[in-house]
């Protein structure tokens, strides 16, 4: 799921996937700007059917807090 | 781009990057600005996704948010320093009029008034500021009717309430734009009214990042943009080339009759009327309508000239190529007789293989291919988008006729570029082999249906089939096709006679279907080498002339036979034991000249 998630990130910003650590977050990745997040956000509701509240959209602004997020979802 | 509405955002995201970094040095530039008090980020890839697919590289300027009248009446603000070619002011009515757009009940009447005409005094000093500064075609979005306006149902009655102000600030809105000129309005409510308010509008996206849209609605939108853009550029397509048979009716008219195709008040004959009825509309906006079909012209001729519900009539097209050549070639053709490029052209058909074969071909032409329902092929054209322009002079709505009146019919070398490497790509699979008991009840279908490529048009009864499959003395063929698109199943049926000195094919069909891919070269091929075999003499074939069989002519001529007598029409060929017979087409993935188990 992490490979997944990275992968998604890398086609969003203009990073390649091996620059995208397991420490990546909105501080670490330049293109990770808010514009960004909110089309992270909506990439990964469409990919894993999802949605996610208001609360969790502005809260998951690391790899970490992103995967955290989505297993509290059910998924794996 | 033709799965434009089915790649995710992602998806659009990576491809337009992609083509930009791609696009060749002399791509046309395009530049383009906006002017918002929304977040418009969202829109920008899928606009240079569909500038790229048309060889179109867009460079864009976002203004500052909400900044829209200070940057239009500055001359040395970001926005005219860009010099751009096209500038979208993508305004929200909280912008415009908020009381209107957010706390309508409260306002008295008097209050109404005011804010109206203070929204079109915005609107005009806005368009009248940027047409003073700037060369550019304006683009102005129109102010979104509300799903559930203020008043709810009273809200529709009268002048007073809120669909009424908005629907005079949109008016206010296209005089200014009329009145400035190279000014054009985008009616929002016809996208929302595509997909709905609660499809168009994102209410959790315009609280969290003002973004008042979702993905679906900025797909929508930058489309939209497209087609001014594209109509401003003079690349709005000119004609439409139409294929007859499951296009404009239901059937195929060579095989049905006339009273039999599908085209009248009941369904489904009303789903082709109203096509039919769509694209006479597309010819009195000014499009250009040629026909590209395979069949004899008078059968095809004959439901235009005569069938009461046709819409279309003959004097609508300016082109028809009505024939059994390649439509690639014929298209091209098309072109050449209207003097047009290809690349102003649109070829529909409800058929894969022709779709593809253009596609491969004729790569300019936008070939669309039916699908589906007939029941959705009216609006389907409706929102194709492609011949939108934004002026209409009394030259578009005679421009068929201009082209009627003078093109001839010139005789034009027809394209067989590349034909046979078209061919060998779509793997075709053949077998022709004798017949059994479970290709018999087909065959014998077959050749009492058959009436077009239909060499001798003998009919005979499933016995007798069966009668002539048992005896020793004839020969009963089938061939079964098959090609990456699908299964046809068993689509040709011959019979050999070995009664006499000579071989005669008695029988050679092929169903209209299978034409265009030389089967019944390979067909014939086998047969004459099966005659060959079986005795050492010369082979005949006849030409039974009928109504529908004249494509079949010159048929044995064309293949190495010689005319050997003509009484009446009928003529015979005949191909000496001696005679060498015209190579088989190599253009197959695999020919197999035996039963391979049961073949439908």
């Amino acid at each position: 799921m992490k490979d997944k998630i990275k992968h998604i990130m890398s086609g969003l910003f203009e990073t390649p996937v091996e620059e995208i650590g397991d420490d990546a977050s909105t501080d670490t990745l330049k293109d990770w700007n808010s514009l960004n997040h909110l089309n992270l956000v909506l990439a990964l509701e469409d990919e894993f059917g999802i949605t996610f509240d208001d609360n969790e959209v502005l809260e998951m602004v690391t790899l970490e807090l992103i995967v955290l997020t989505l297993k509290e979802k059910g998924l794996s | 781009m033709n799965n434009y509405f089915e790649l995710k955002f992602a998806e659009i995201s990576a491809e337009a990057k992609r083509l930009e970094a791609a696009a060749p040095p002399n791509t046309a530039p395009l530049k383009i600005a906006f002017l918002r008090n929304i977040t418009l980020d969202p829109l920008v890839p899928y606009l240079k996704y569909l500038c790229l697919n048309e060889n179109i590289l867009p460079s864009i300027y976002m203004s500052e948010y909400d900044s829209a009248m200070q940057d239009a009446l500055s001359p040395s603000s970001g926005l005219y320093s860009h010099k751009p070619d096209i500038i979208i002011a993508a305004l929200t009515l909280d912008l415009i009029s908020e009381p209107v757009a957010t706390s309508f009940a409260s306002l008295s009447p008097a209050e109404v008034v005011s804010e109206i005409s203070k929204a079109a005094g915005y609107i005009s000093s806005l368009i009248s500021a940027l047409r003073a500064n700037s060369p550019a075609t304006i683009i102005i979005h129109s102010m979104q009717t509300p799903a559930w306006p203020a008043f709810g149902i009273l809200d529709s009655q009268g002048s007073g309430f809120q669909t009424a102000a908005i629907s005079e600030i949109n008016n206010a809105i296209r005089s200014a734009a009329a009145q400035a000129g190279n000014c054009f309005v985008m009616n929002l409510d016809s996208l929302v009214a595509r997909i709905g308010s609660p499809g168009f509008n994102d209410n959790r996206m315009r609280h969290i990042a003002k973004i008042p849209y979702t993905r679906d609605a900025f797909r929508l939108i930058a489309f939209e943009h497209m087609k001014y853009i594209r109509a401003r550029l003079g690349k709005n397509k000119k004609c439409l080339v139409l294929d007859c048979d499951n296009t404009l009716w239901g059937g195929i008219i060579g095989e049905d009759g006339i009273e039999n195709i599908k085209l009248g008040p009941t369904f489904p004959g009303s789903c082709y009327r109203e096509f039919q009825k769509a694209i006479l509309n597309l010819h009195r906006r000014g499009v250009i309508l040629a026909l590209c079909s395979k069949n004899n012209e008078l059968d095809a001729t004959a439901v235009f000239n005569t069938h009461p519900d046709s819409v279309l009539r003959m004097e609508h097209f300016s082109s028809i190529r009505i024939n059994w050549n390649d439509k690639p070639g014929n298209i091209r053709q098309i072109a050449d007789e209207l003097n047009i490029g290809i690349d102003s052209m649109v070829f529909i058909d409800d058929s894969e293989m022709e779709i593809s074969m253009v596609r491969e071909m004729l790569p300019e032409v936008c070939a669309i291919r039916l699908e589906g329902d007939a029941s959705g092929y009216s609006s389907m054209l409706d929102s194709l988008g492609l011949f939108d322009s934004l002026s209409l002079s009394e030259e578009d709505k005679k421009r068929g006729e201009m082209y009627r009146a003078e093109a001839g019919r010139k005789q034009l070398l027809s394209s067989a570029m590349d034909l046979n490497t078209y061919l060998a790509s779509l793997e075709m699979e053949i077998t022709i082999a004798p017949s059994d008991s479970f290709s018999i009840p087909r065959i014998a279908q077959l050749i009492l249906k058959t009436n077009q490529f239909n060499l001798t048009t003998k009919r005979y009864s499933e016995s007798e089939v069966e009668a002539f499959s048992n005896s020793g003395d004839y020969e009963v063929l089938y061939l079964h096709y098959k090609d990456k698109f699908g299964d046809m199943g068993i689509v040709g049926a011959a019979i050999l006679d070995f009664t006499g000195p000579e071989s005669v094919i008695d029988t050679f069909l092929l169903s209209c279907r299978a034409l265009g891919r030389k089967a019944e070269d390979i067909f014939l091929s086998r047969c004459v080498e099966i005659c060959k075999a079986k005795k050492n003499a010369a082979i005949i074939g006849a030409y039974i002339p009928t109504e529908k069989n004249a494509q079949t002519e010159s048929f044995y001529k064309n293949r190495g036979f010689t005319l050997k007598s003509e009484t009446a029409g009928e003529k015979t060929f005949i191909l000496e034991a001696s005679d060498a017979p015209a190579p088989a087409p190599d253009c197959y993935k695999s020919v197999i000249t035996q039963n391979t188990g049961r073949i439908q």
